[in-house]
């Protein structure tokens, strides 16, 4: 292994890193999807850390990342839970089939650190019954294109294959339509700087821009979620109630 | 100064501080914008909360070791005023004063005082809106305050050795005689510390669990809050 648990916190427990994992998880509990007891894949989990948000929802949470000294480090982290396996996957080399189909595949902050992004929707909406929960950063922009780049990051929570990319929301919005049935986007964005909320023109500032999607087998009938790409979208704030599935 | 940070940055406090913050996002109170005092902040992770809120945030501590550490975290932030504020014995330069947050924060803070009572009536005049309040809880009907031996060597426990486990009615009683709407969440957060069956039985007096308060000055219609403290909650 390549990365001792002190070098991994380093990375995946730097204040910045702790930061942005609590602003998604907080927007994504505000999205009041049904997530309780259900089947997990959560893939380019780093070393866990976002993954007990379900197990502390009563979900079984398959593990999943492509560096073996994460999911190592992962292992060790989630061994008291039994609802937790771990497990290798490489999201720019992936098999054909998933071994294995869950309700939700949970893929936050991978995307755009990968070289074959289109590949890996593929996958990841052939192993869900349910929903697929995505978070990744994108370019602005109109167009369905998808950028690639010399990866900007090494280490750990950074691209396996050397390359890496930035596609538009409307590229990951037509990749998901293509596998899946409904496509939406919450009205809502987290509360960090990373999250625009005025898609409309492209900011100075060198910050990431991040989305959130959630694509789905079923109708999902929520008044946090909208249909279509939002050219503006807000910070979260008002209580939601549960969310119907049809 | 003893380094604060191995107390408060561990995988324990990383998954209770997110199920915490999730929950509260979940209440849909309006925070955004507003001024916040905040006590027992630590090293100023629930800080960030309130900050990427746009609020503005005068971070308290008792120990100085945390004092040092916030105030070199967010020494060059406008937004964060950072003051030593020792719950258990505030001196004279907090009781009194002029200054009024609008939102007194005060999560995991309460079962480490020695005095909650005295602490909550320092900060009920400072709060013009609403005060959060999120505490280990004993079980029972009564109103206990059952005060508790800790470690005074830890820097995320009581300053002096001496904590509290009050019961959720001493609480709520105490909030009601300084705020004129108390609320608690018909959700709790899903984390196994935050009980959802408060029911007392025989045998669990000594049981803990940890509850959330919601103390306003002016009424809050909300369907996750309570006007009374309900004795079954559900997760949200």
């Amino acid at each position: 292994m390549s990365g001792s648990v002190t070098g991994l916190d380093a990375v995946f427990h730097s204040p910045e890193a702790l930061r942005l994992n609590a602003r998604r998880l907080e927007h994504l509990a505000s999205l009041g999807l049904p997530v309780e007891g259900r089947r997990v894949l959560e893939v380019g989990a780093g070393i866990g850390d976002l993954s007990e948000f379900f197990l502390d929802r009563q979900c079984r949470v398959t593990v999943t990342d492509g560096r073996r000294e994460n999911v190592a480090a992962a292992a060790s982290a989630l061994a008291h839970c039994r609802r937790a396996e771990t497990g290798f996957l490489h999201l720019d080399s992936l098999p054909r089939q998933p071994a294995a189909r869950h309700e939700i595949v949970f893929c936050y902050g991978v995307l755009h650190l990968l070289s074959k992004p289109a590949k890996a929707i593929e996958y990841m909406a052939a192993a869900t019954t349910d929903c697929l929960l995505l978070e990744c950063e994108v370019s602005f922009g109109e167009e369905p294109l998808s950028r690639n780049e010399p990866a900007s990051v090494e280490g750990p929570a950074g691209p396996l294959s050397g390359g890496q990319c930035r596609p538009t929301r409307r590229w990951v919005f037509d990749r998901l339509a293509a596998r899946l049935p409904h496509v939406y986007m919450p009205t809502t964005q987290p509360c960090h700087p990373h999250f625009p909320v005025d898609w409309r023109s492209e900011p100075e500032t060198a910050s990431p821009a991040r989305a959130v999607f959630v694509a789905s087998r079923w109708t999902i009938t929520s008044d946090r979620l909208l249909s279509d790409l939002p050219s503006v979208q807000e910070r979260f704030e008002r209580p939601v109630p549960p969310t119907d599935r049809a | 100064m003893a380094d604060p940070t191995p107390y408060f940055r561990n995988r324990y406090y990383f998954r209770l501080n997110l199920r915490r913050h999730e929950h509260l996002s979940t209440l849909g109170l309006a925070l955004h914008g507003r001024t916040v005092l905040e006590v027992g902040a630590g090293i100023g992770d629930h800080t960030e909360y309130f900050l990427d809120r746009g609020c503005r945030v005068t971070a308290t501590e008792g120990r100085e070791d945390n004092v040092a550490f916030l105030a070199e975290r967010y020494g060059d932030d406008d937004r964060v005023d950072v003051r030593r504020l020792d719950l258990d014995d505030p001196g004279d330069g907090w009781s009194g004063l002029a200054d009024r947050w609008e939102v007194c924060y005060c999560y995991g803070v309460l079962y480490h005082l020695s005095r909650p009572a005295e602490a909550l009536r320092l900060l009920a005049p400072l709060t013009s809106s609403m005060l959060l309040l999120e505490t280990v809880c004993a079980y029972g009907d009564d109103e206990s305050v059952n005060l508790w031996e800790e470690s005074d060597a830890r820097c995320s426990q009581s300053l002096r050795g001496t904590g509290c486990r009050p019961t959720r009615a001493w609480v709520w009683n105490r909030l009601g005689e300084l705020f004129e709407h108390v609320y608690v969440p018909v959700t709790q957060p899903w984390h196994d510390e935050f009980q959802i069956d408060w029911t007392p039985r025989p045998g669990n007096q000594r049981l803990l669990g940890r509850g959330v308060f919601i103390a306003s000055r002016e009424p809050l219609t909300n369907p996750l809050l309570s006007p009374e403290l309900v004795v079954q909650q559900r997760r949200g």
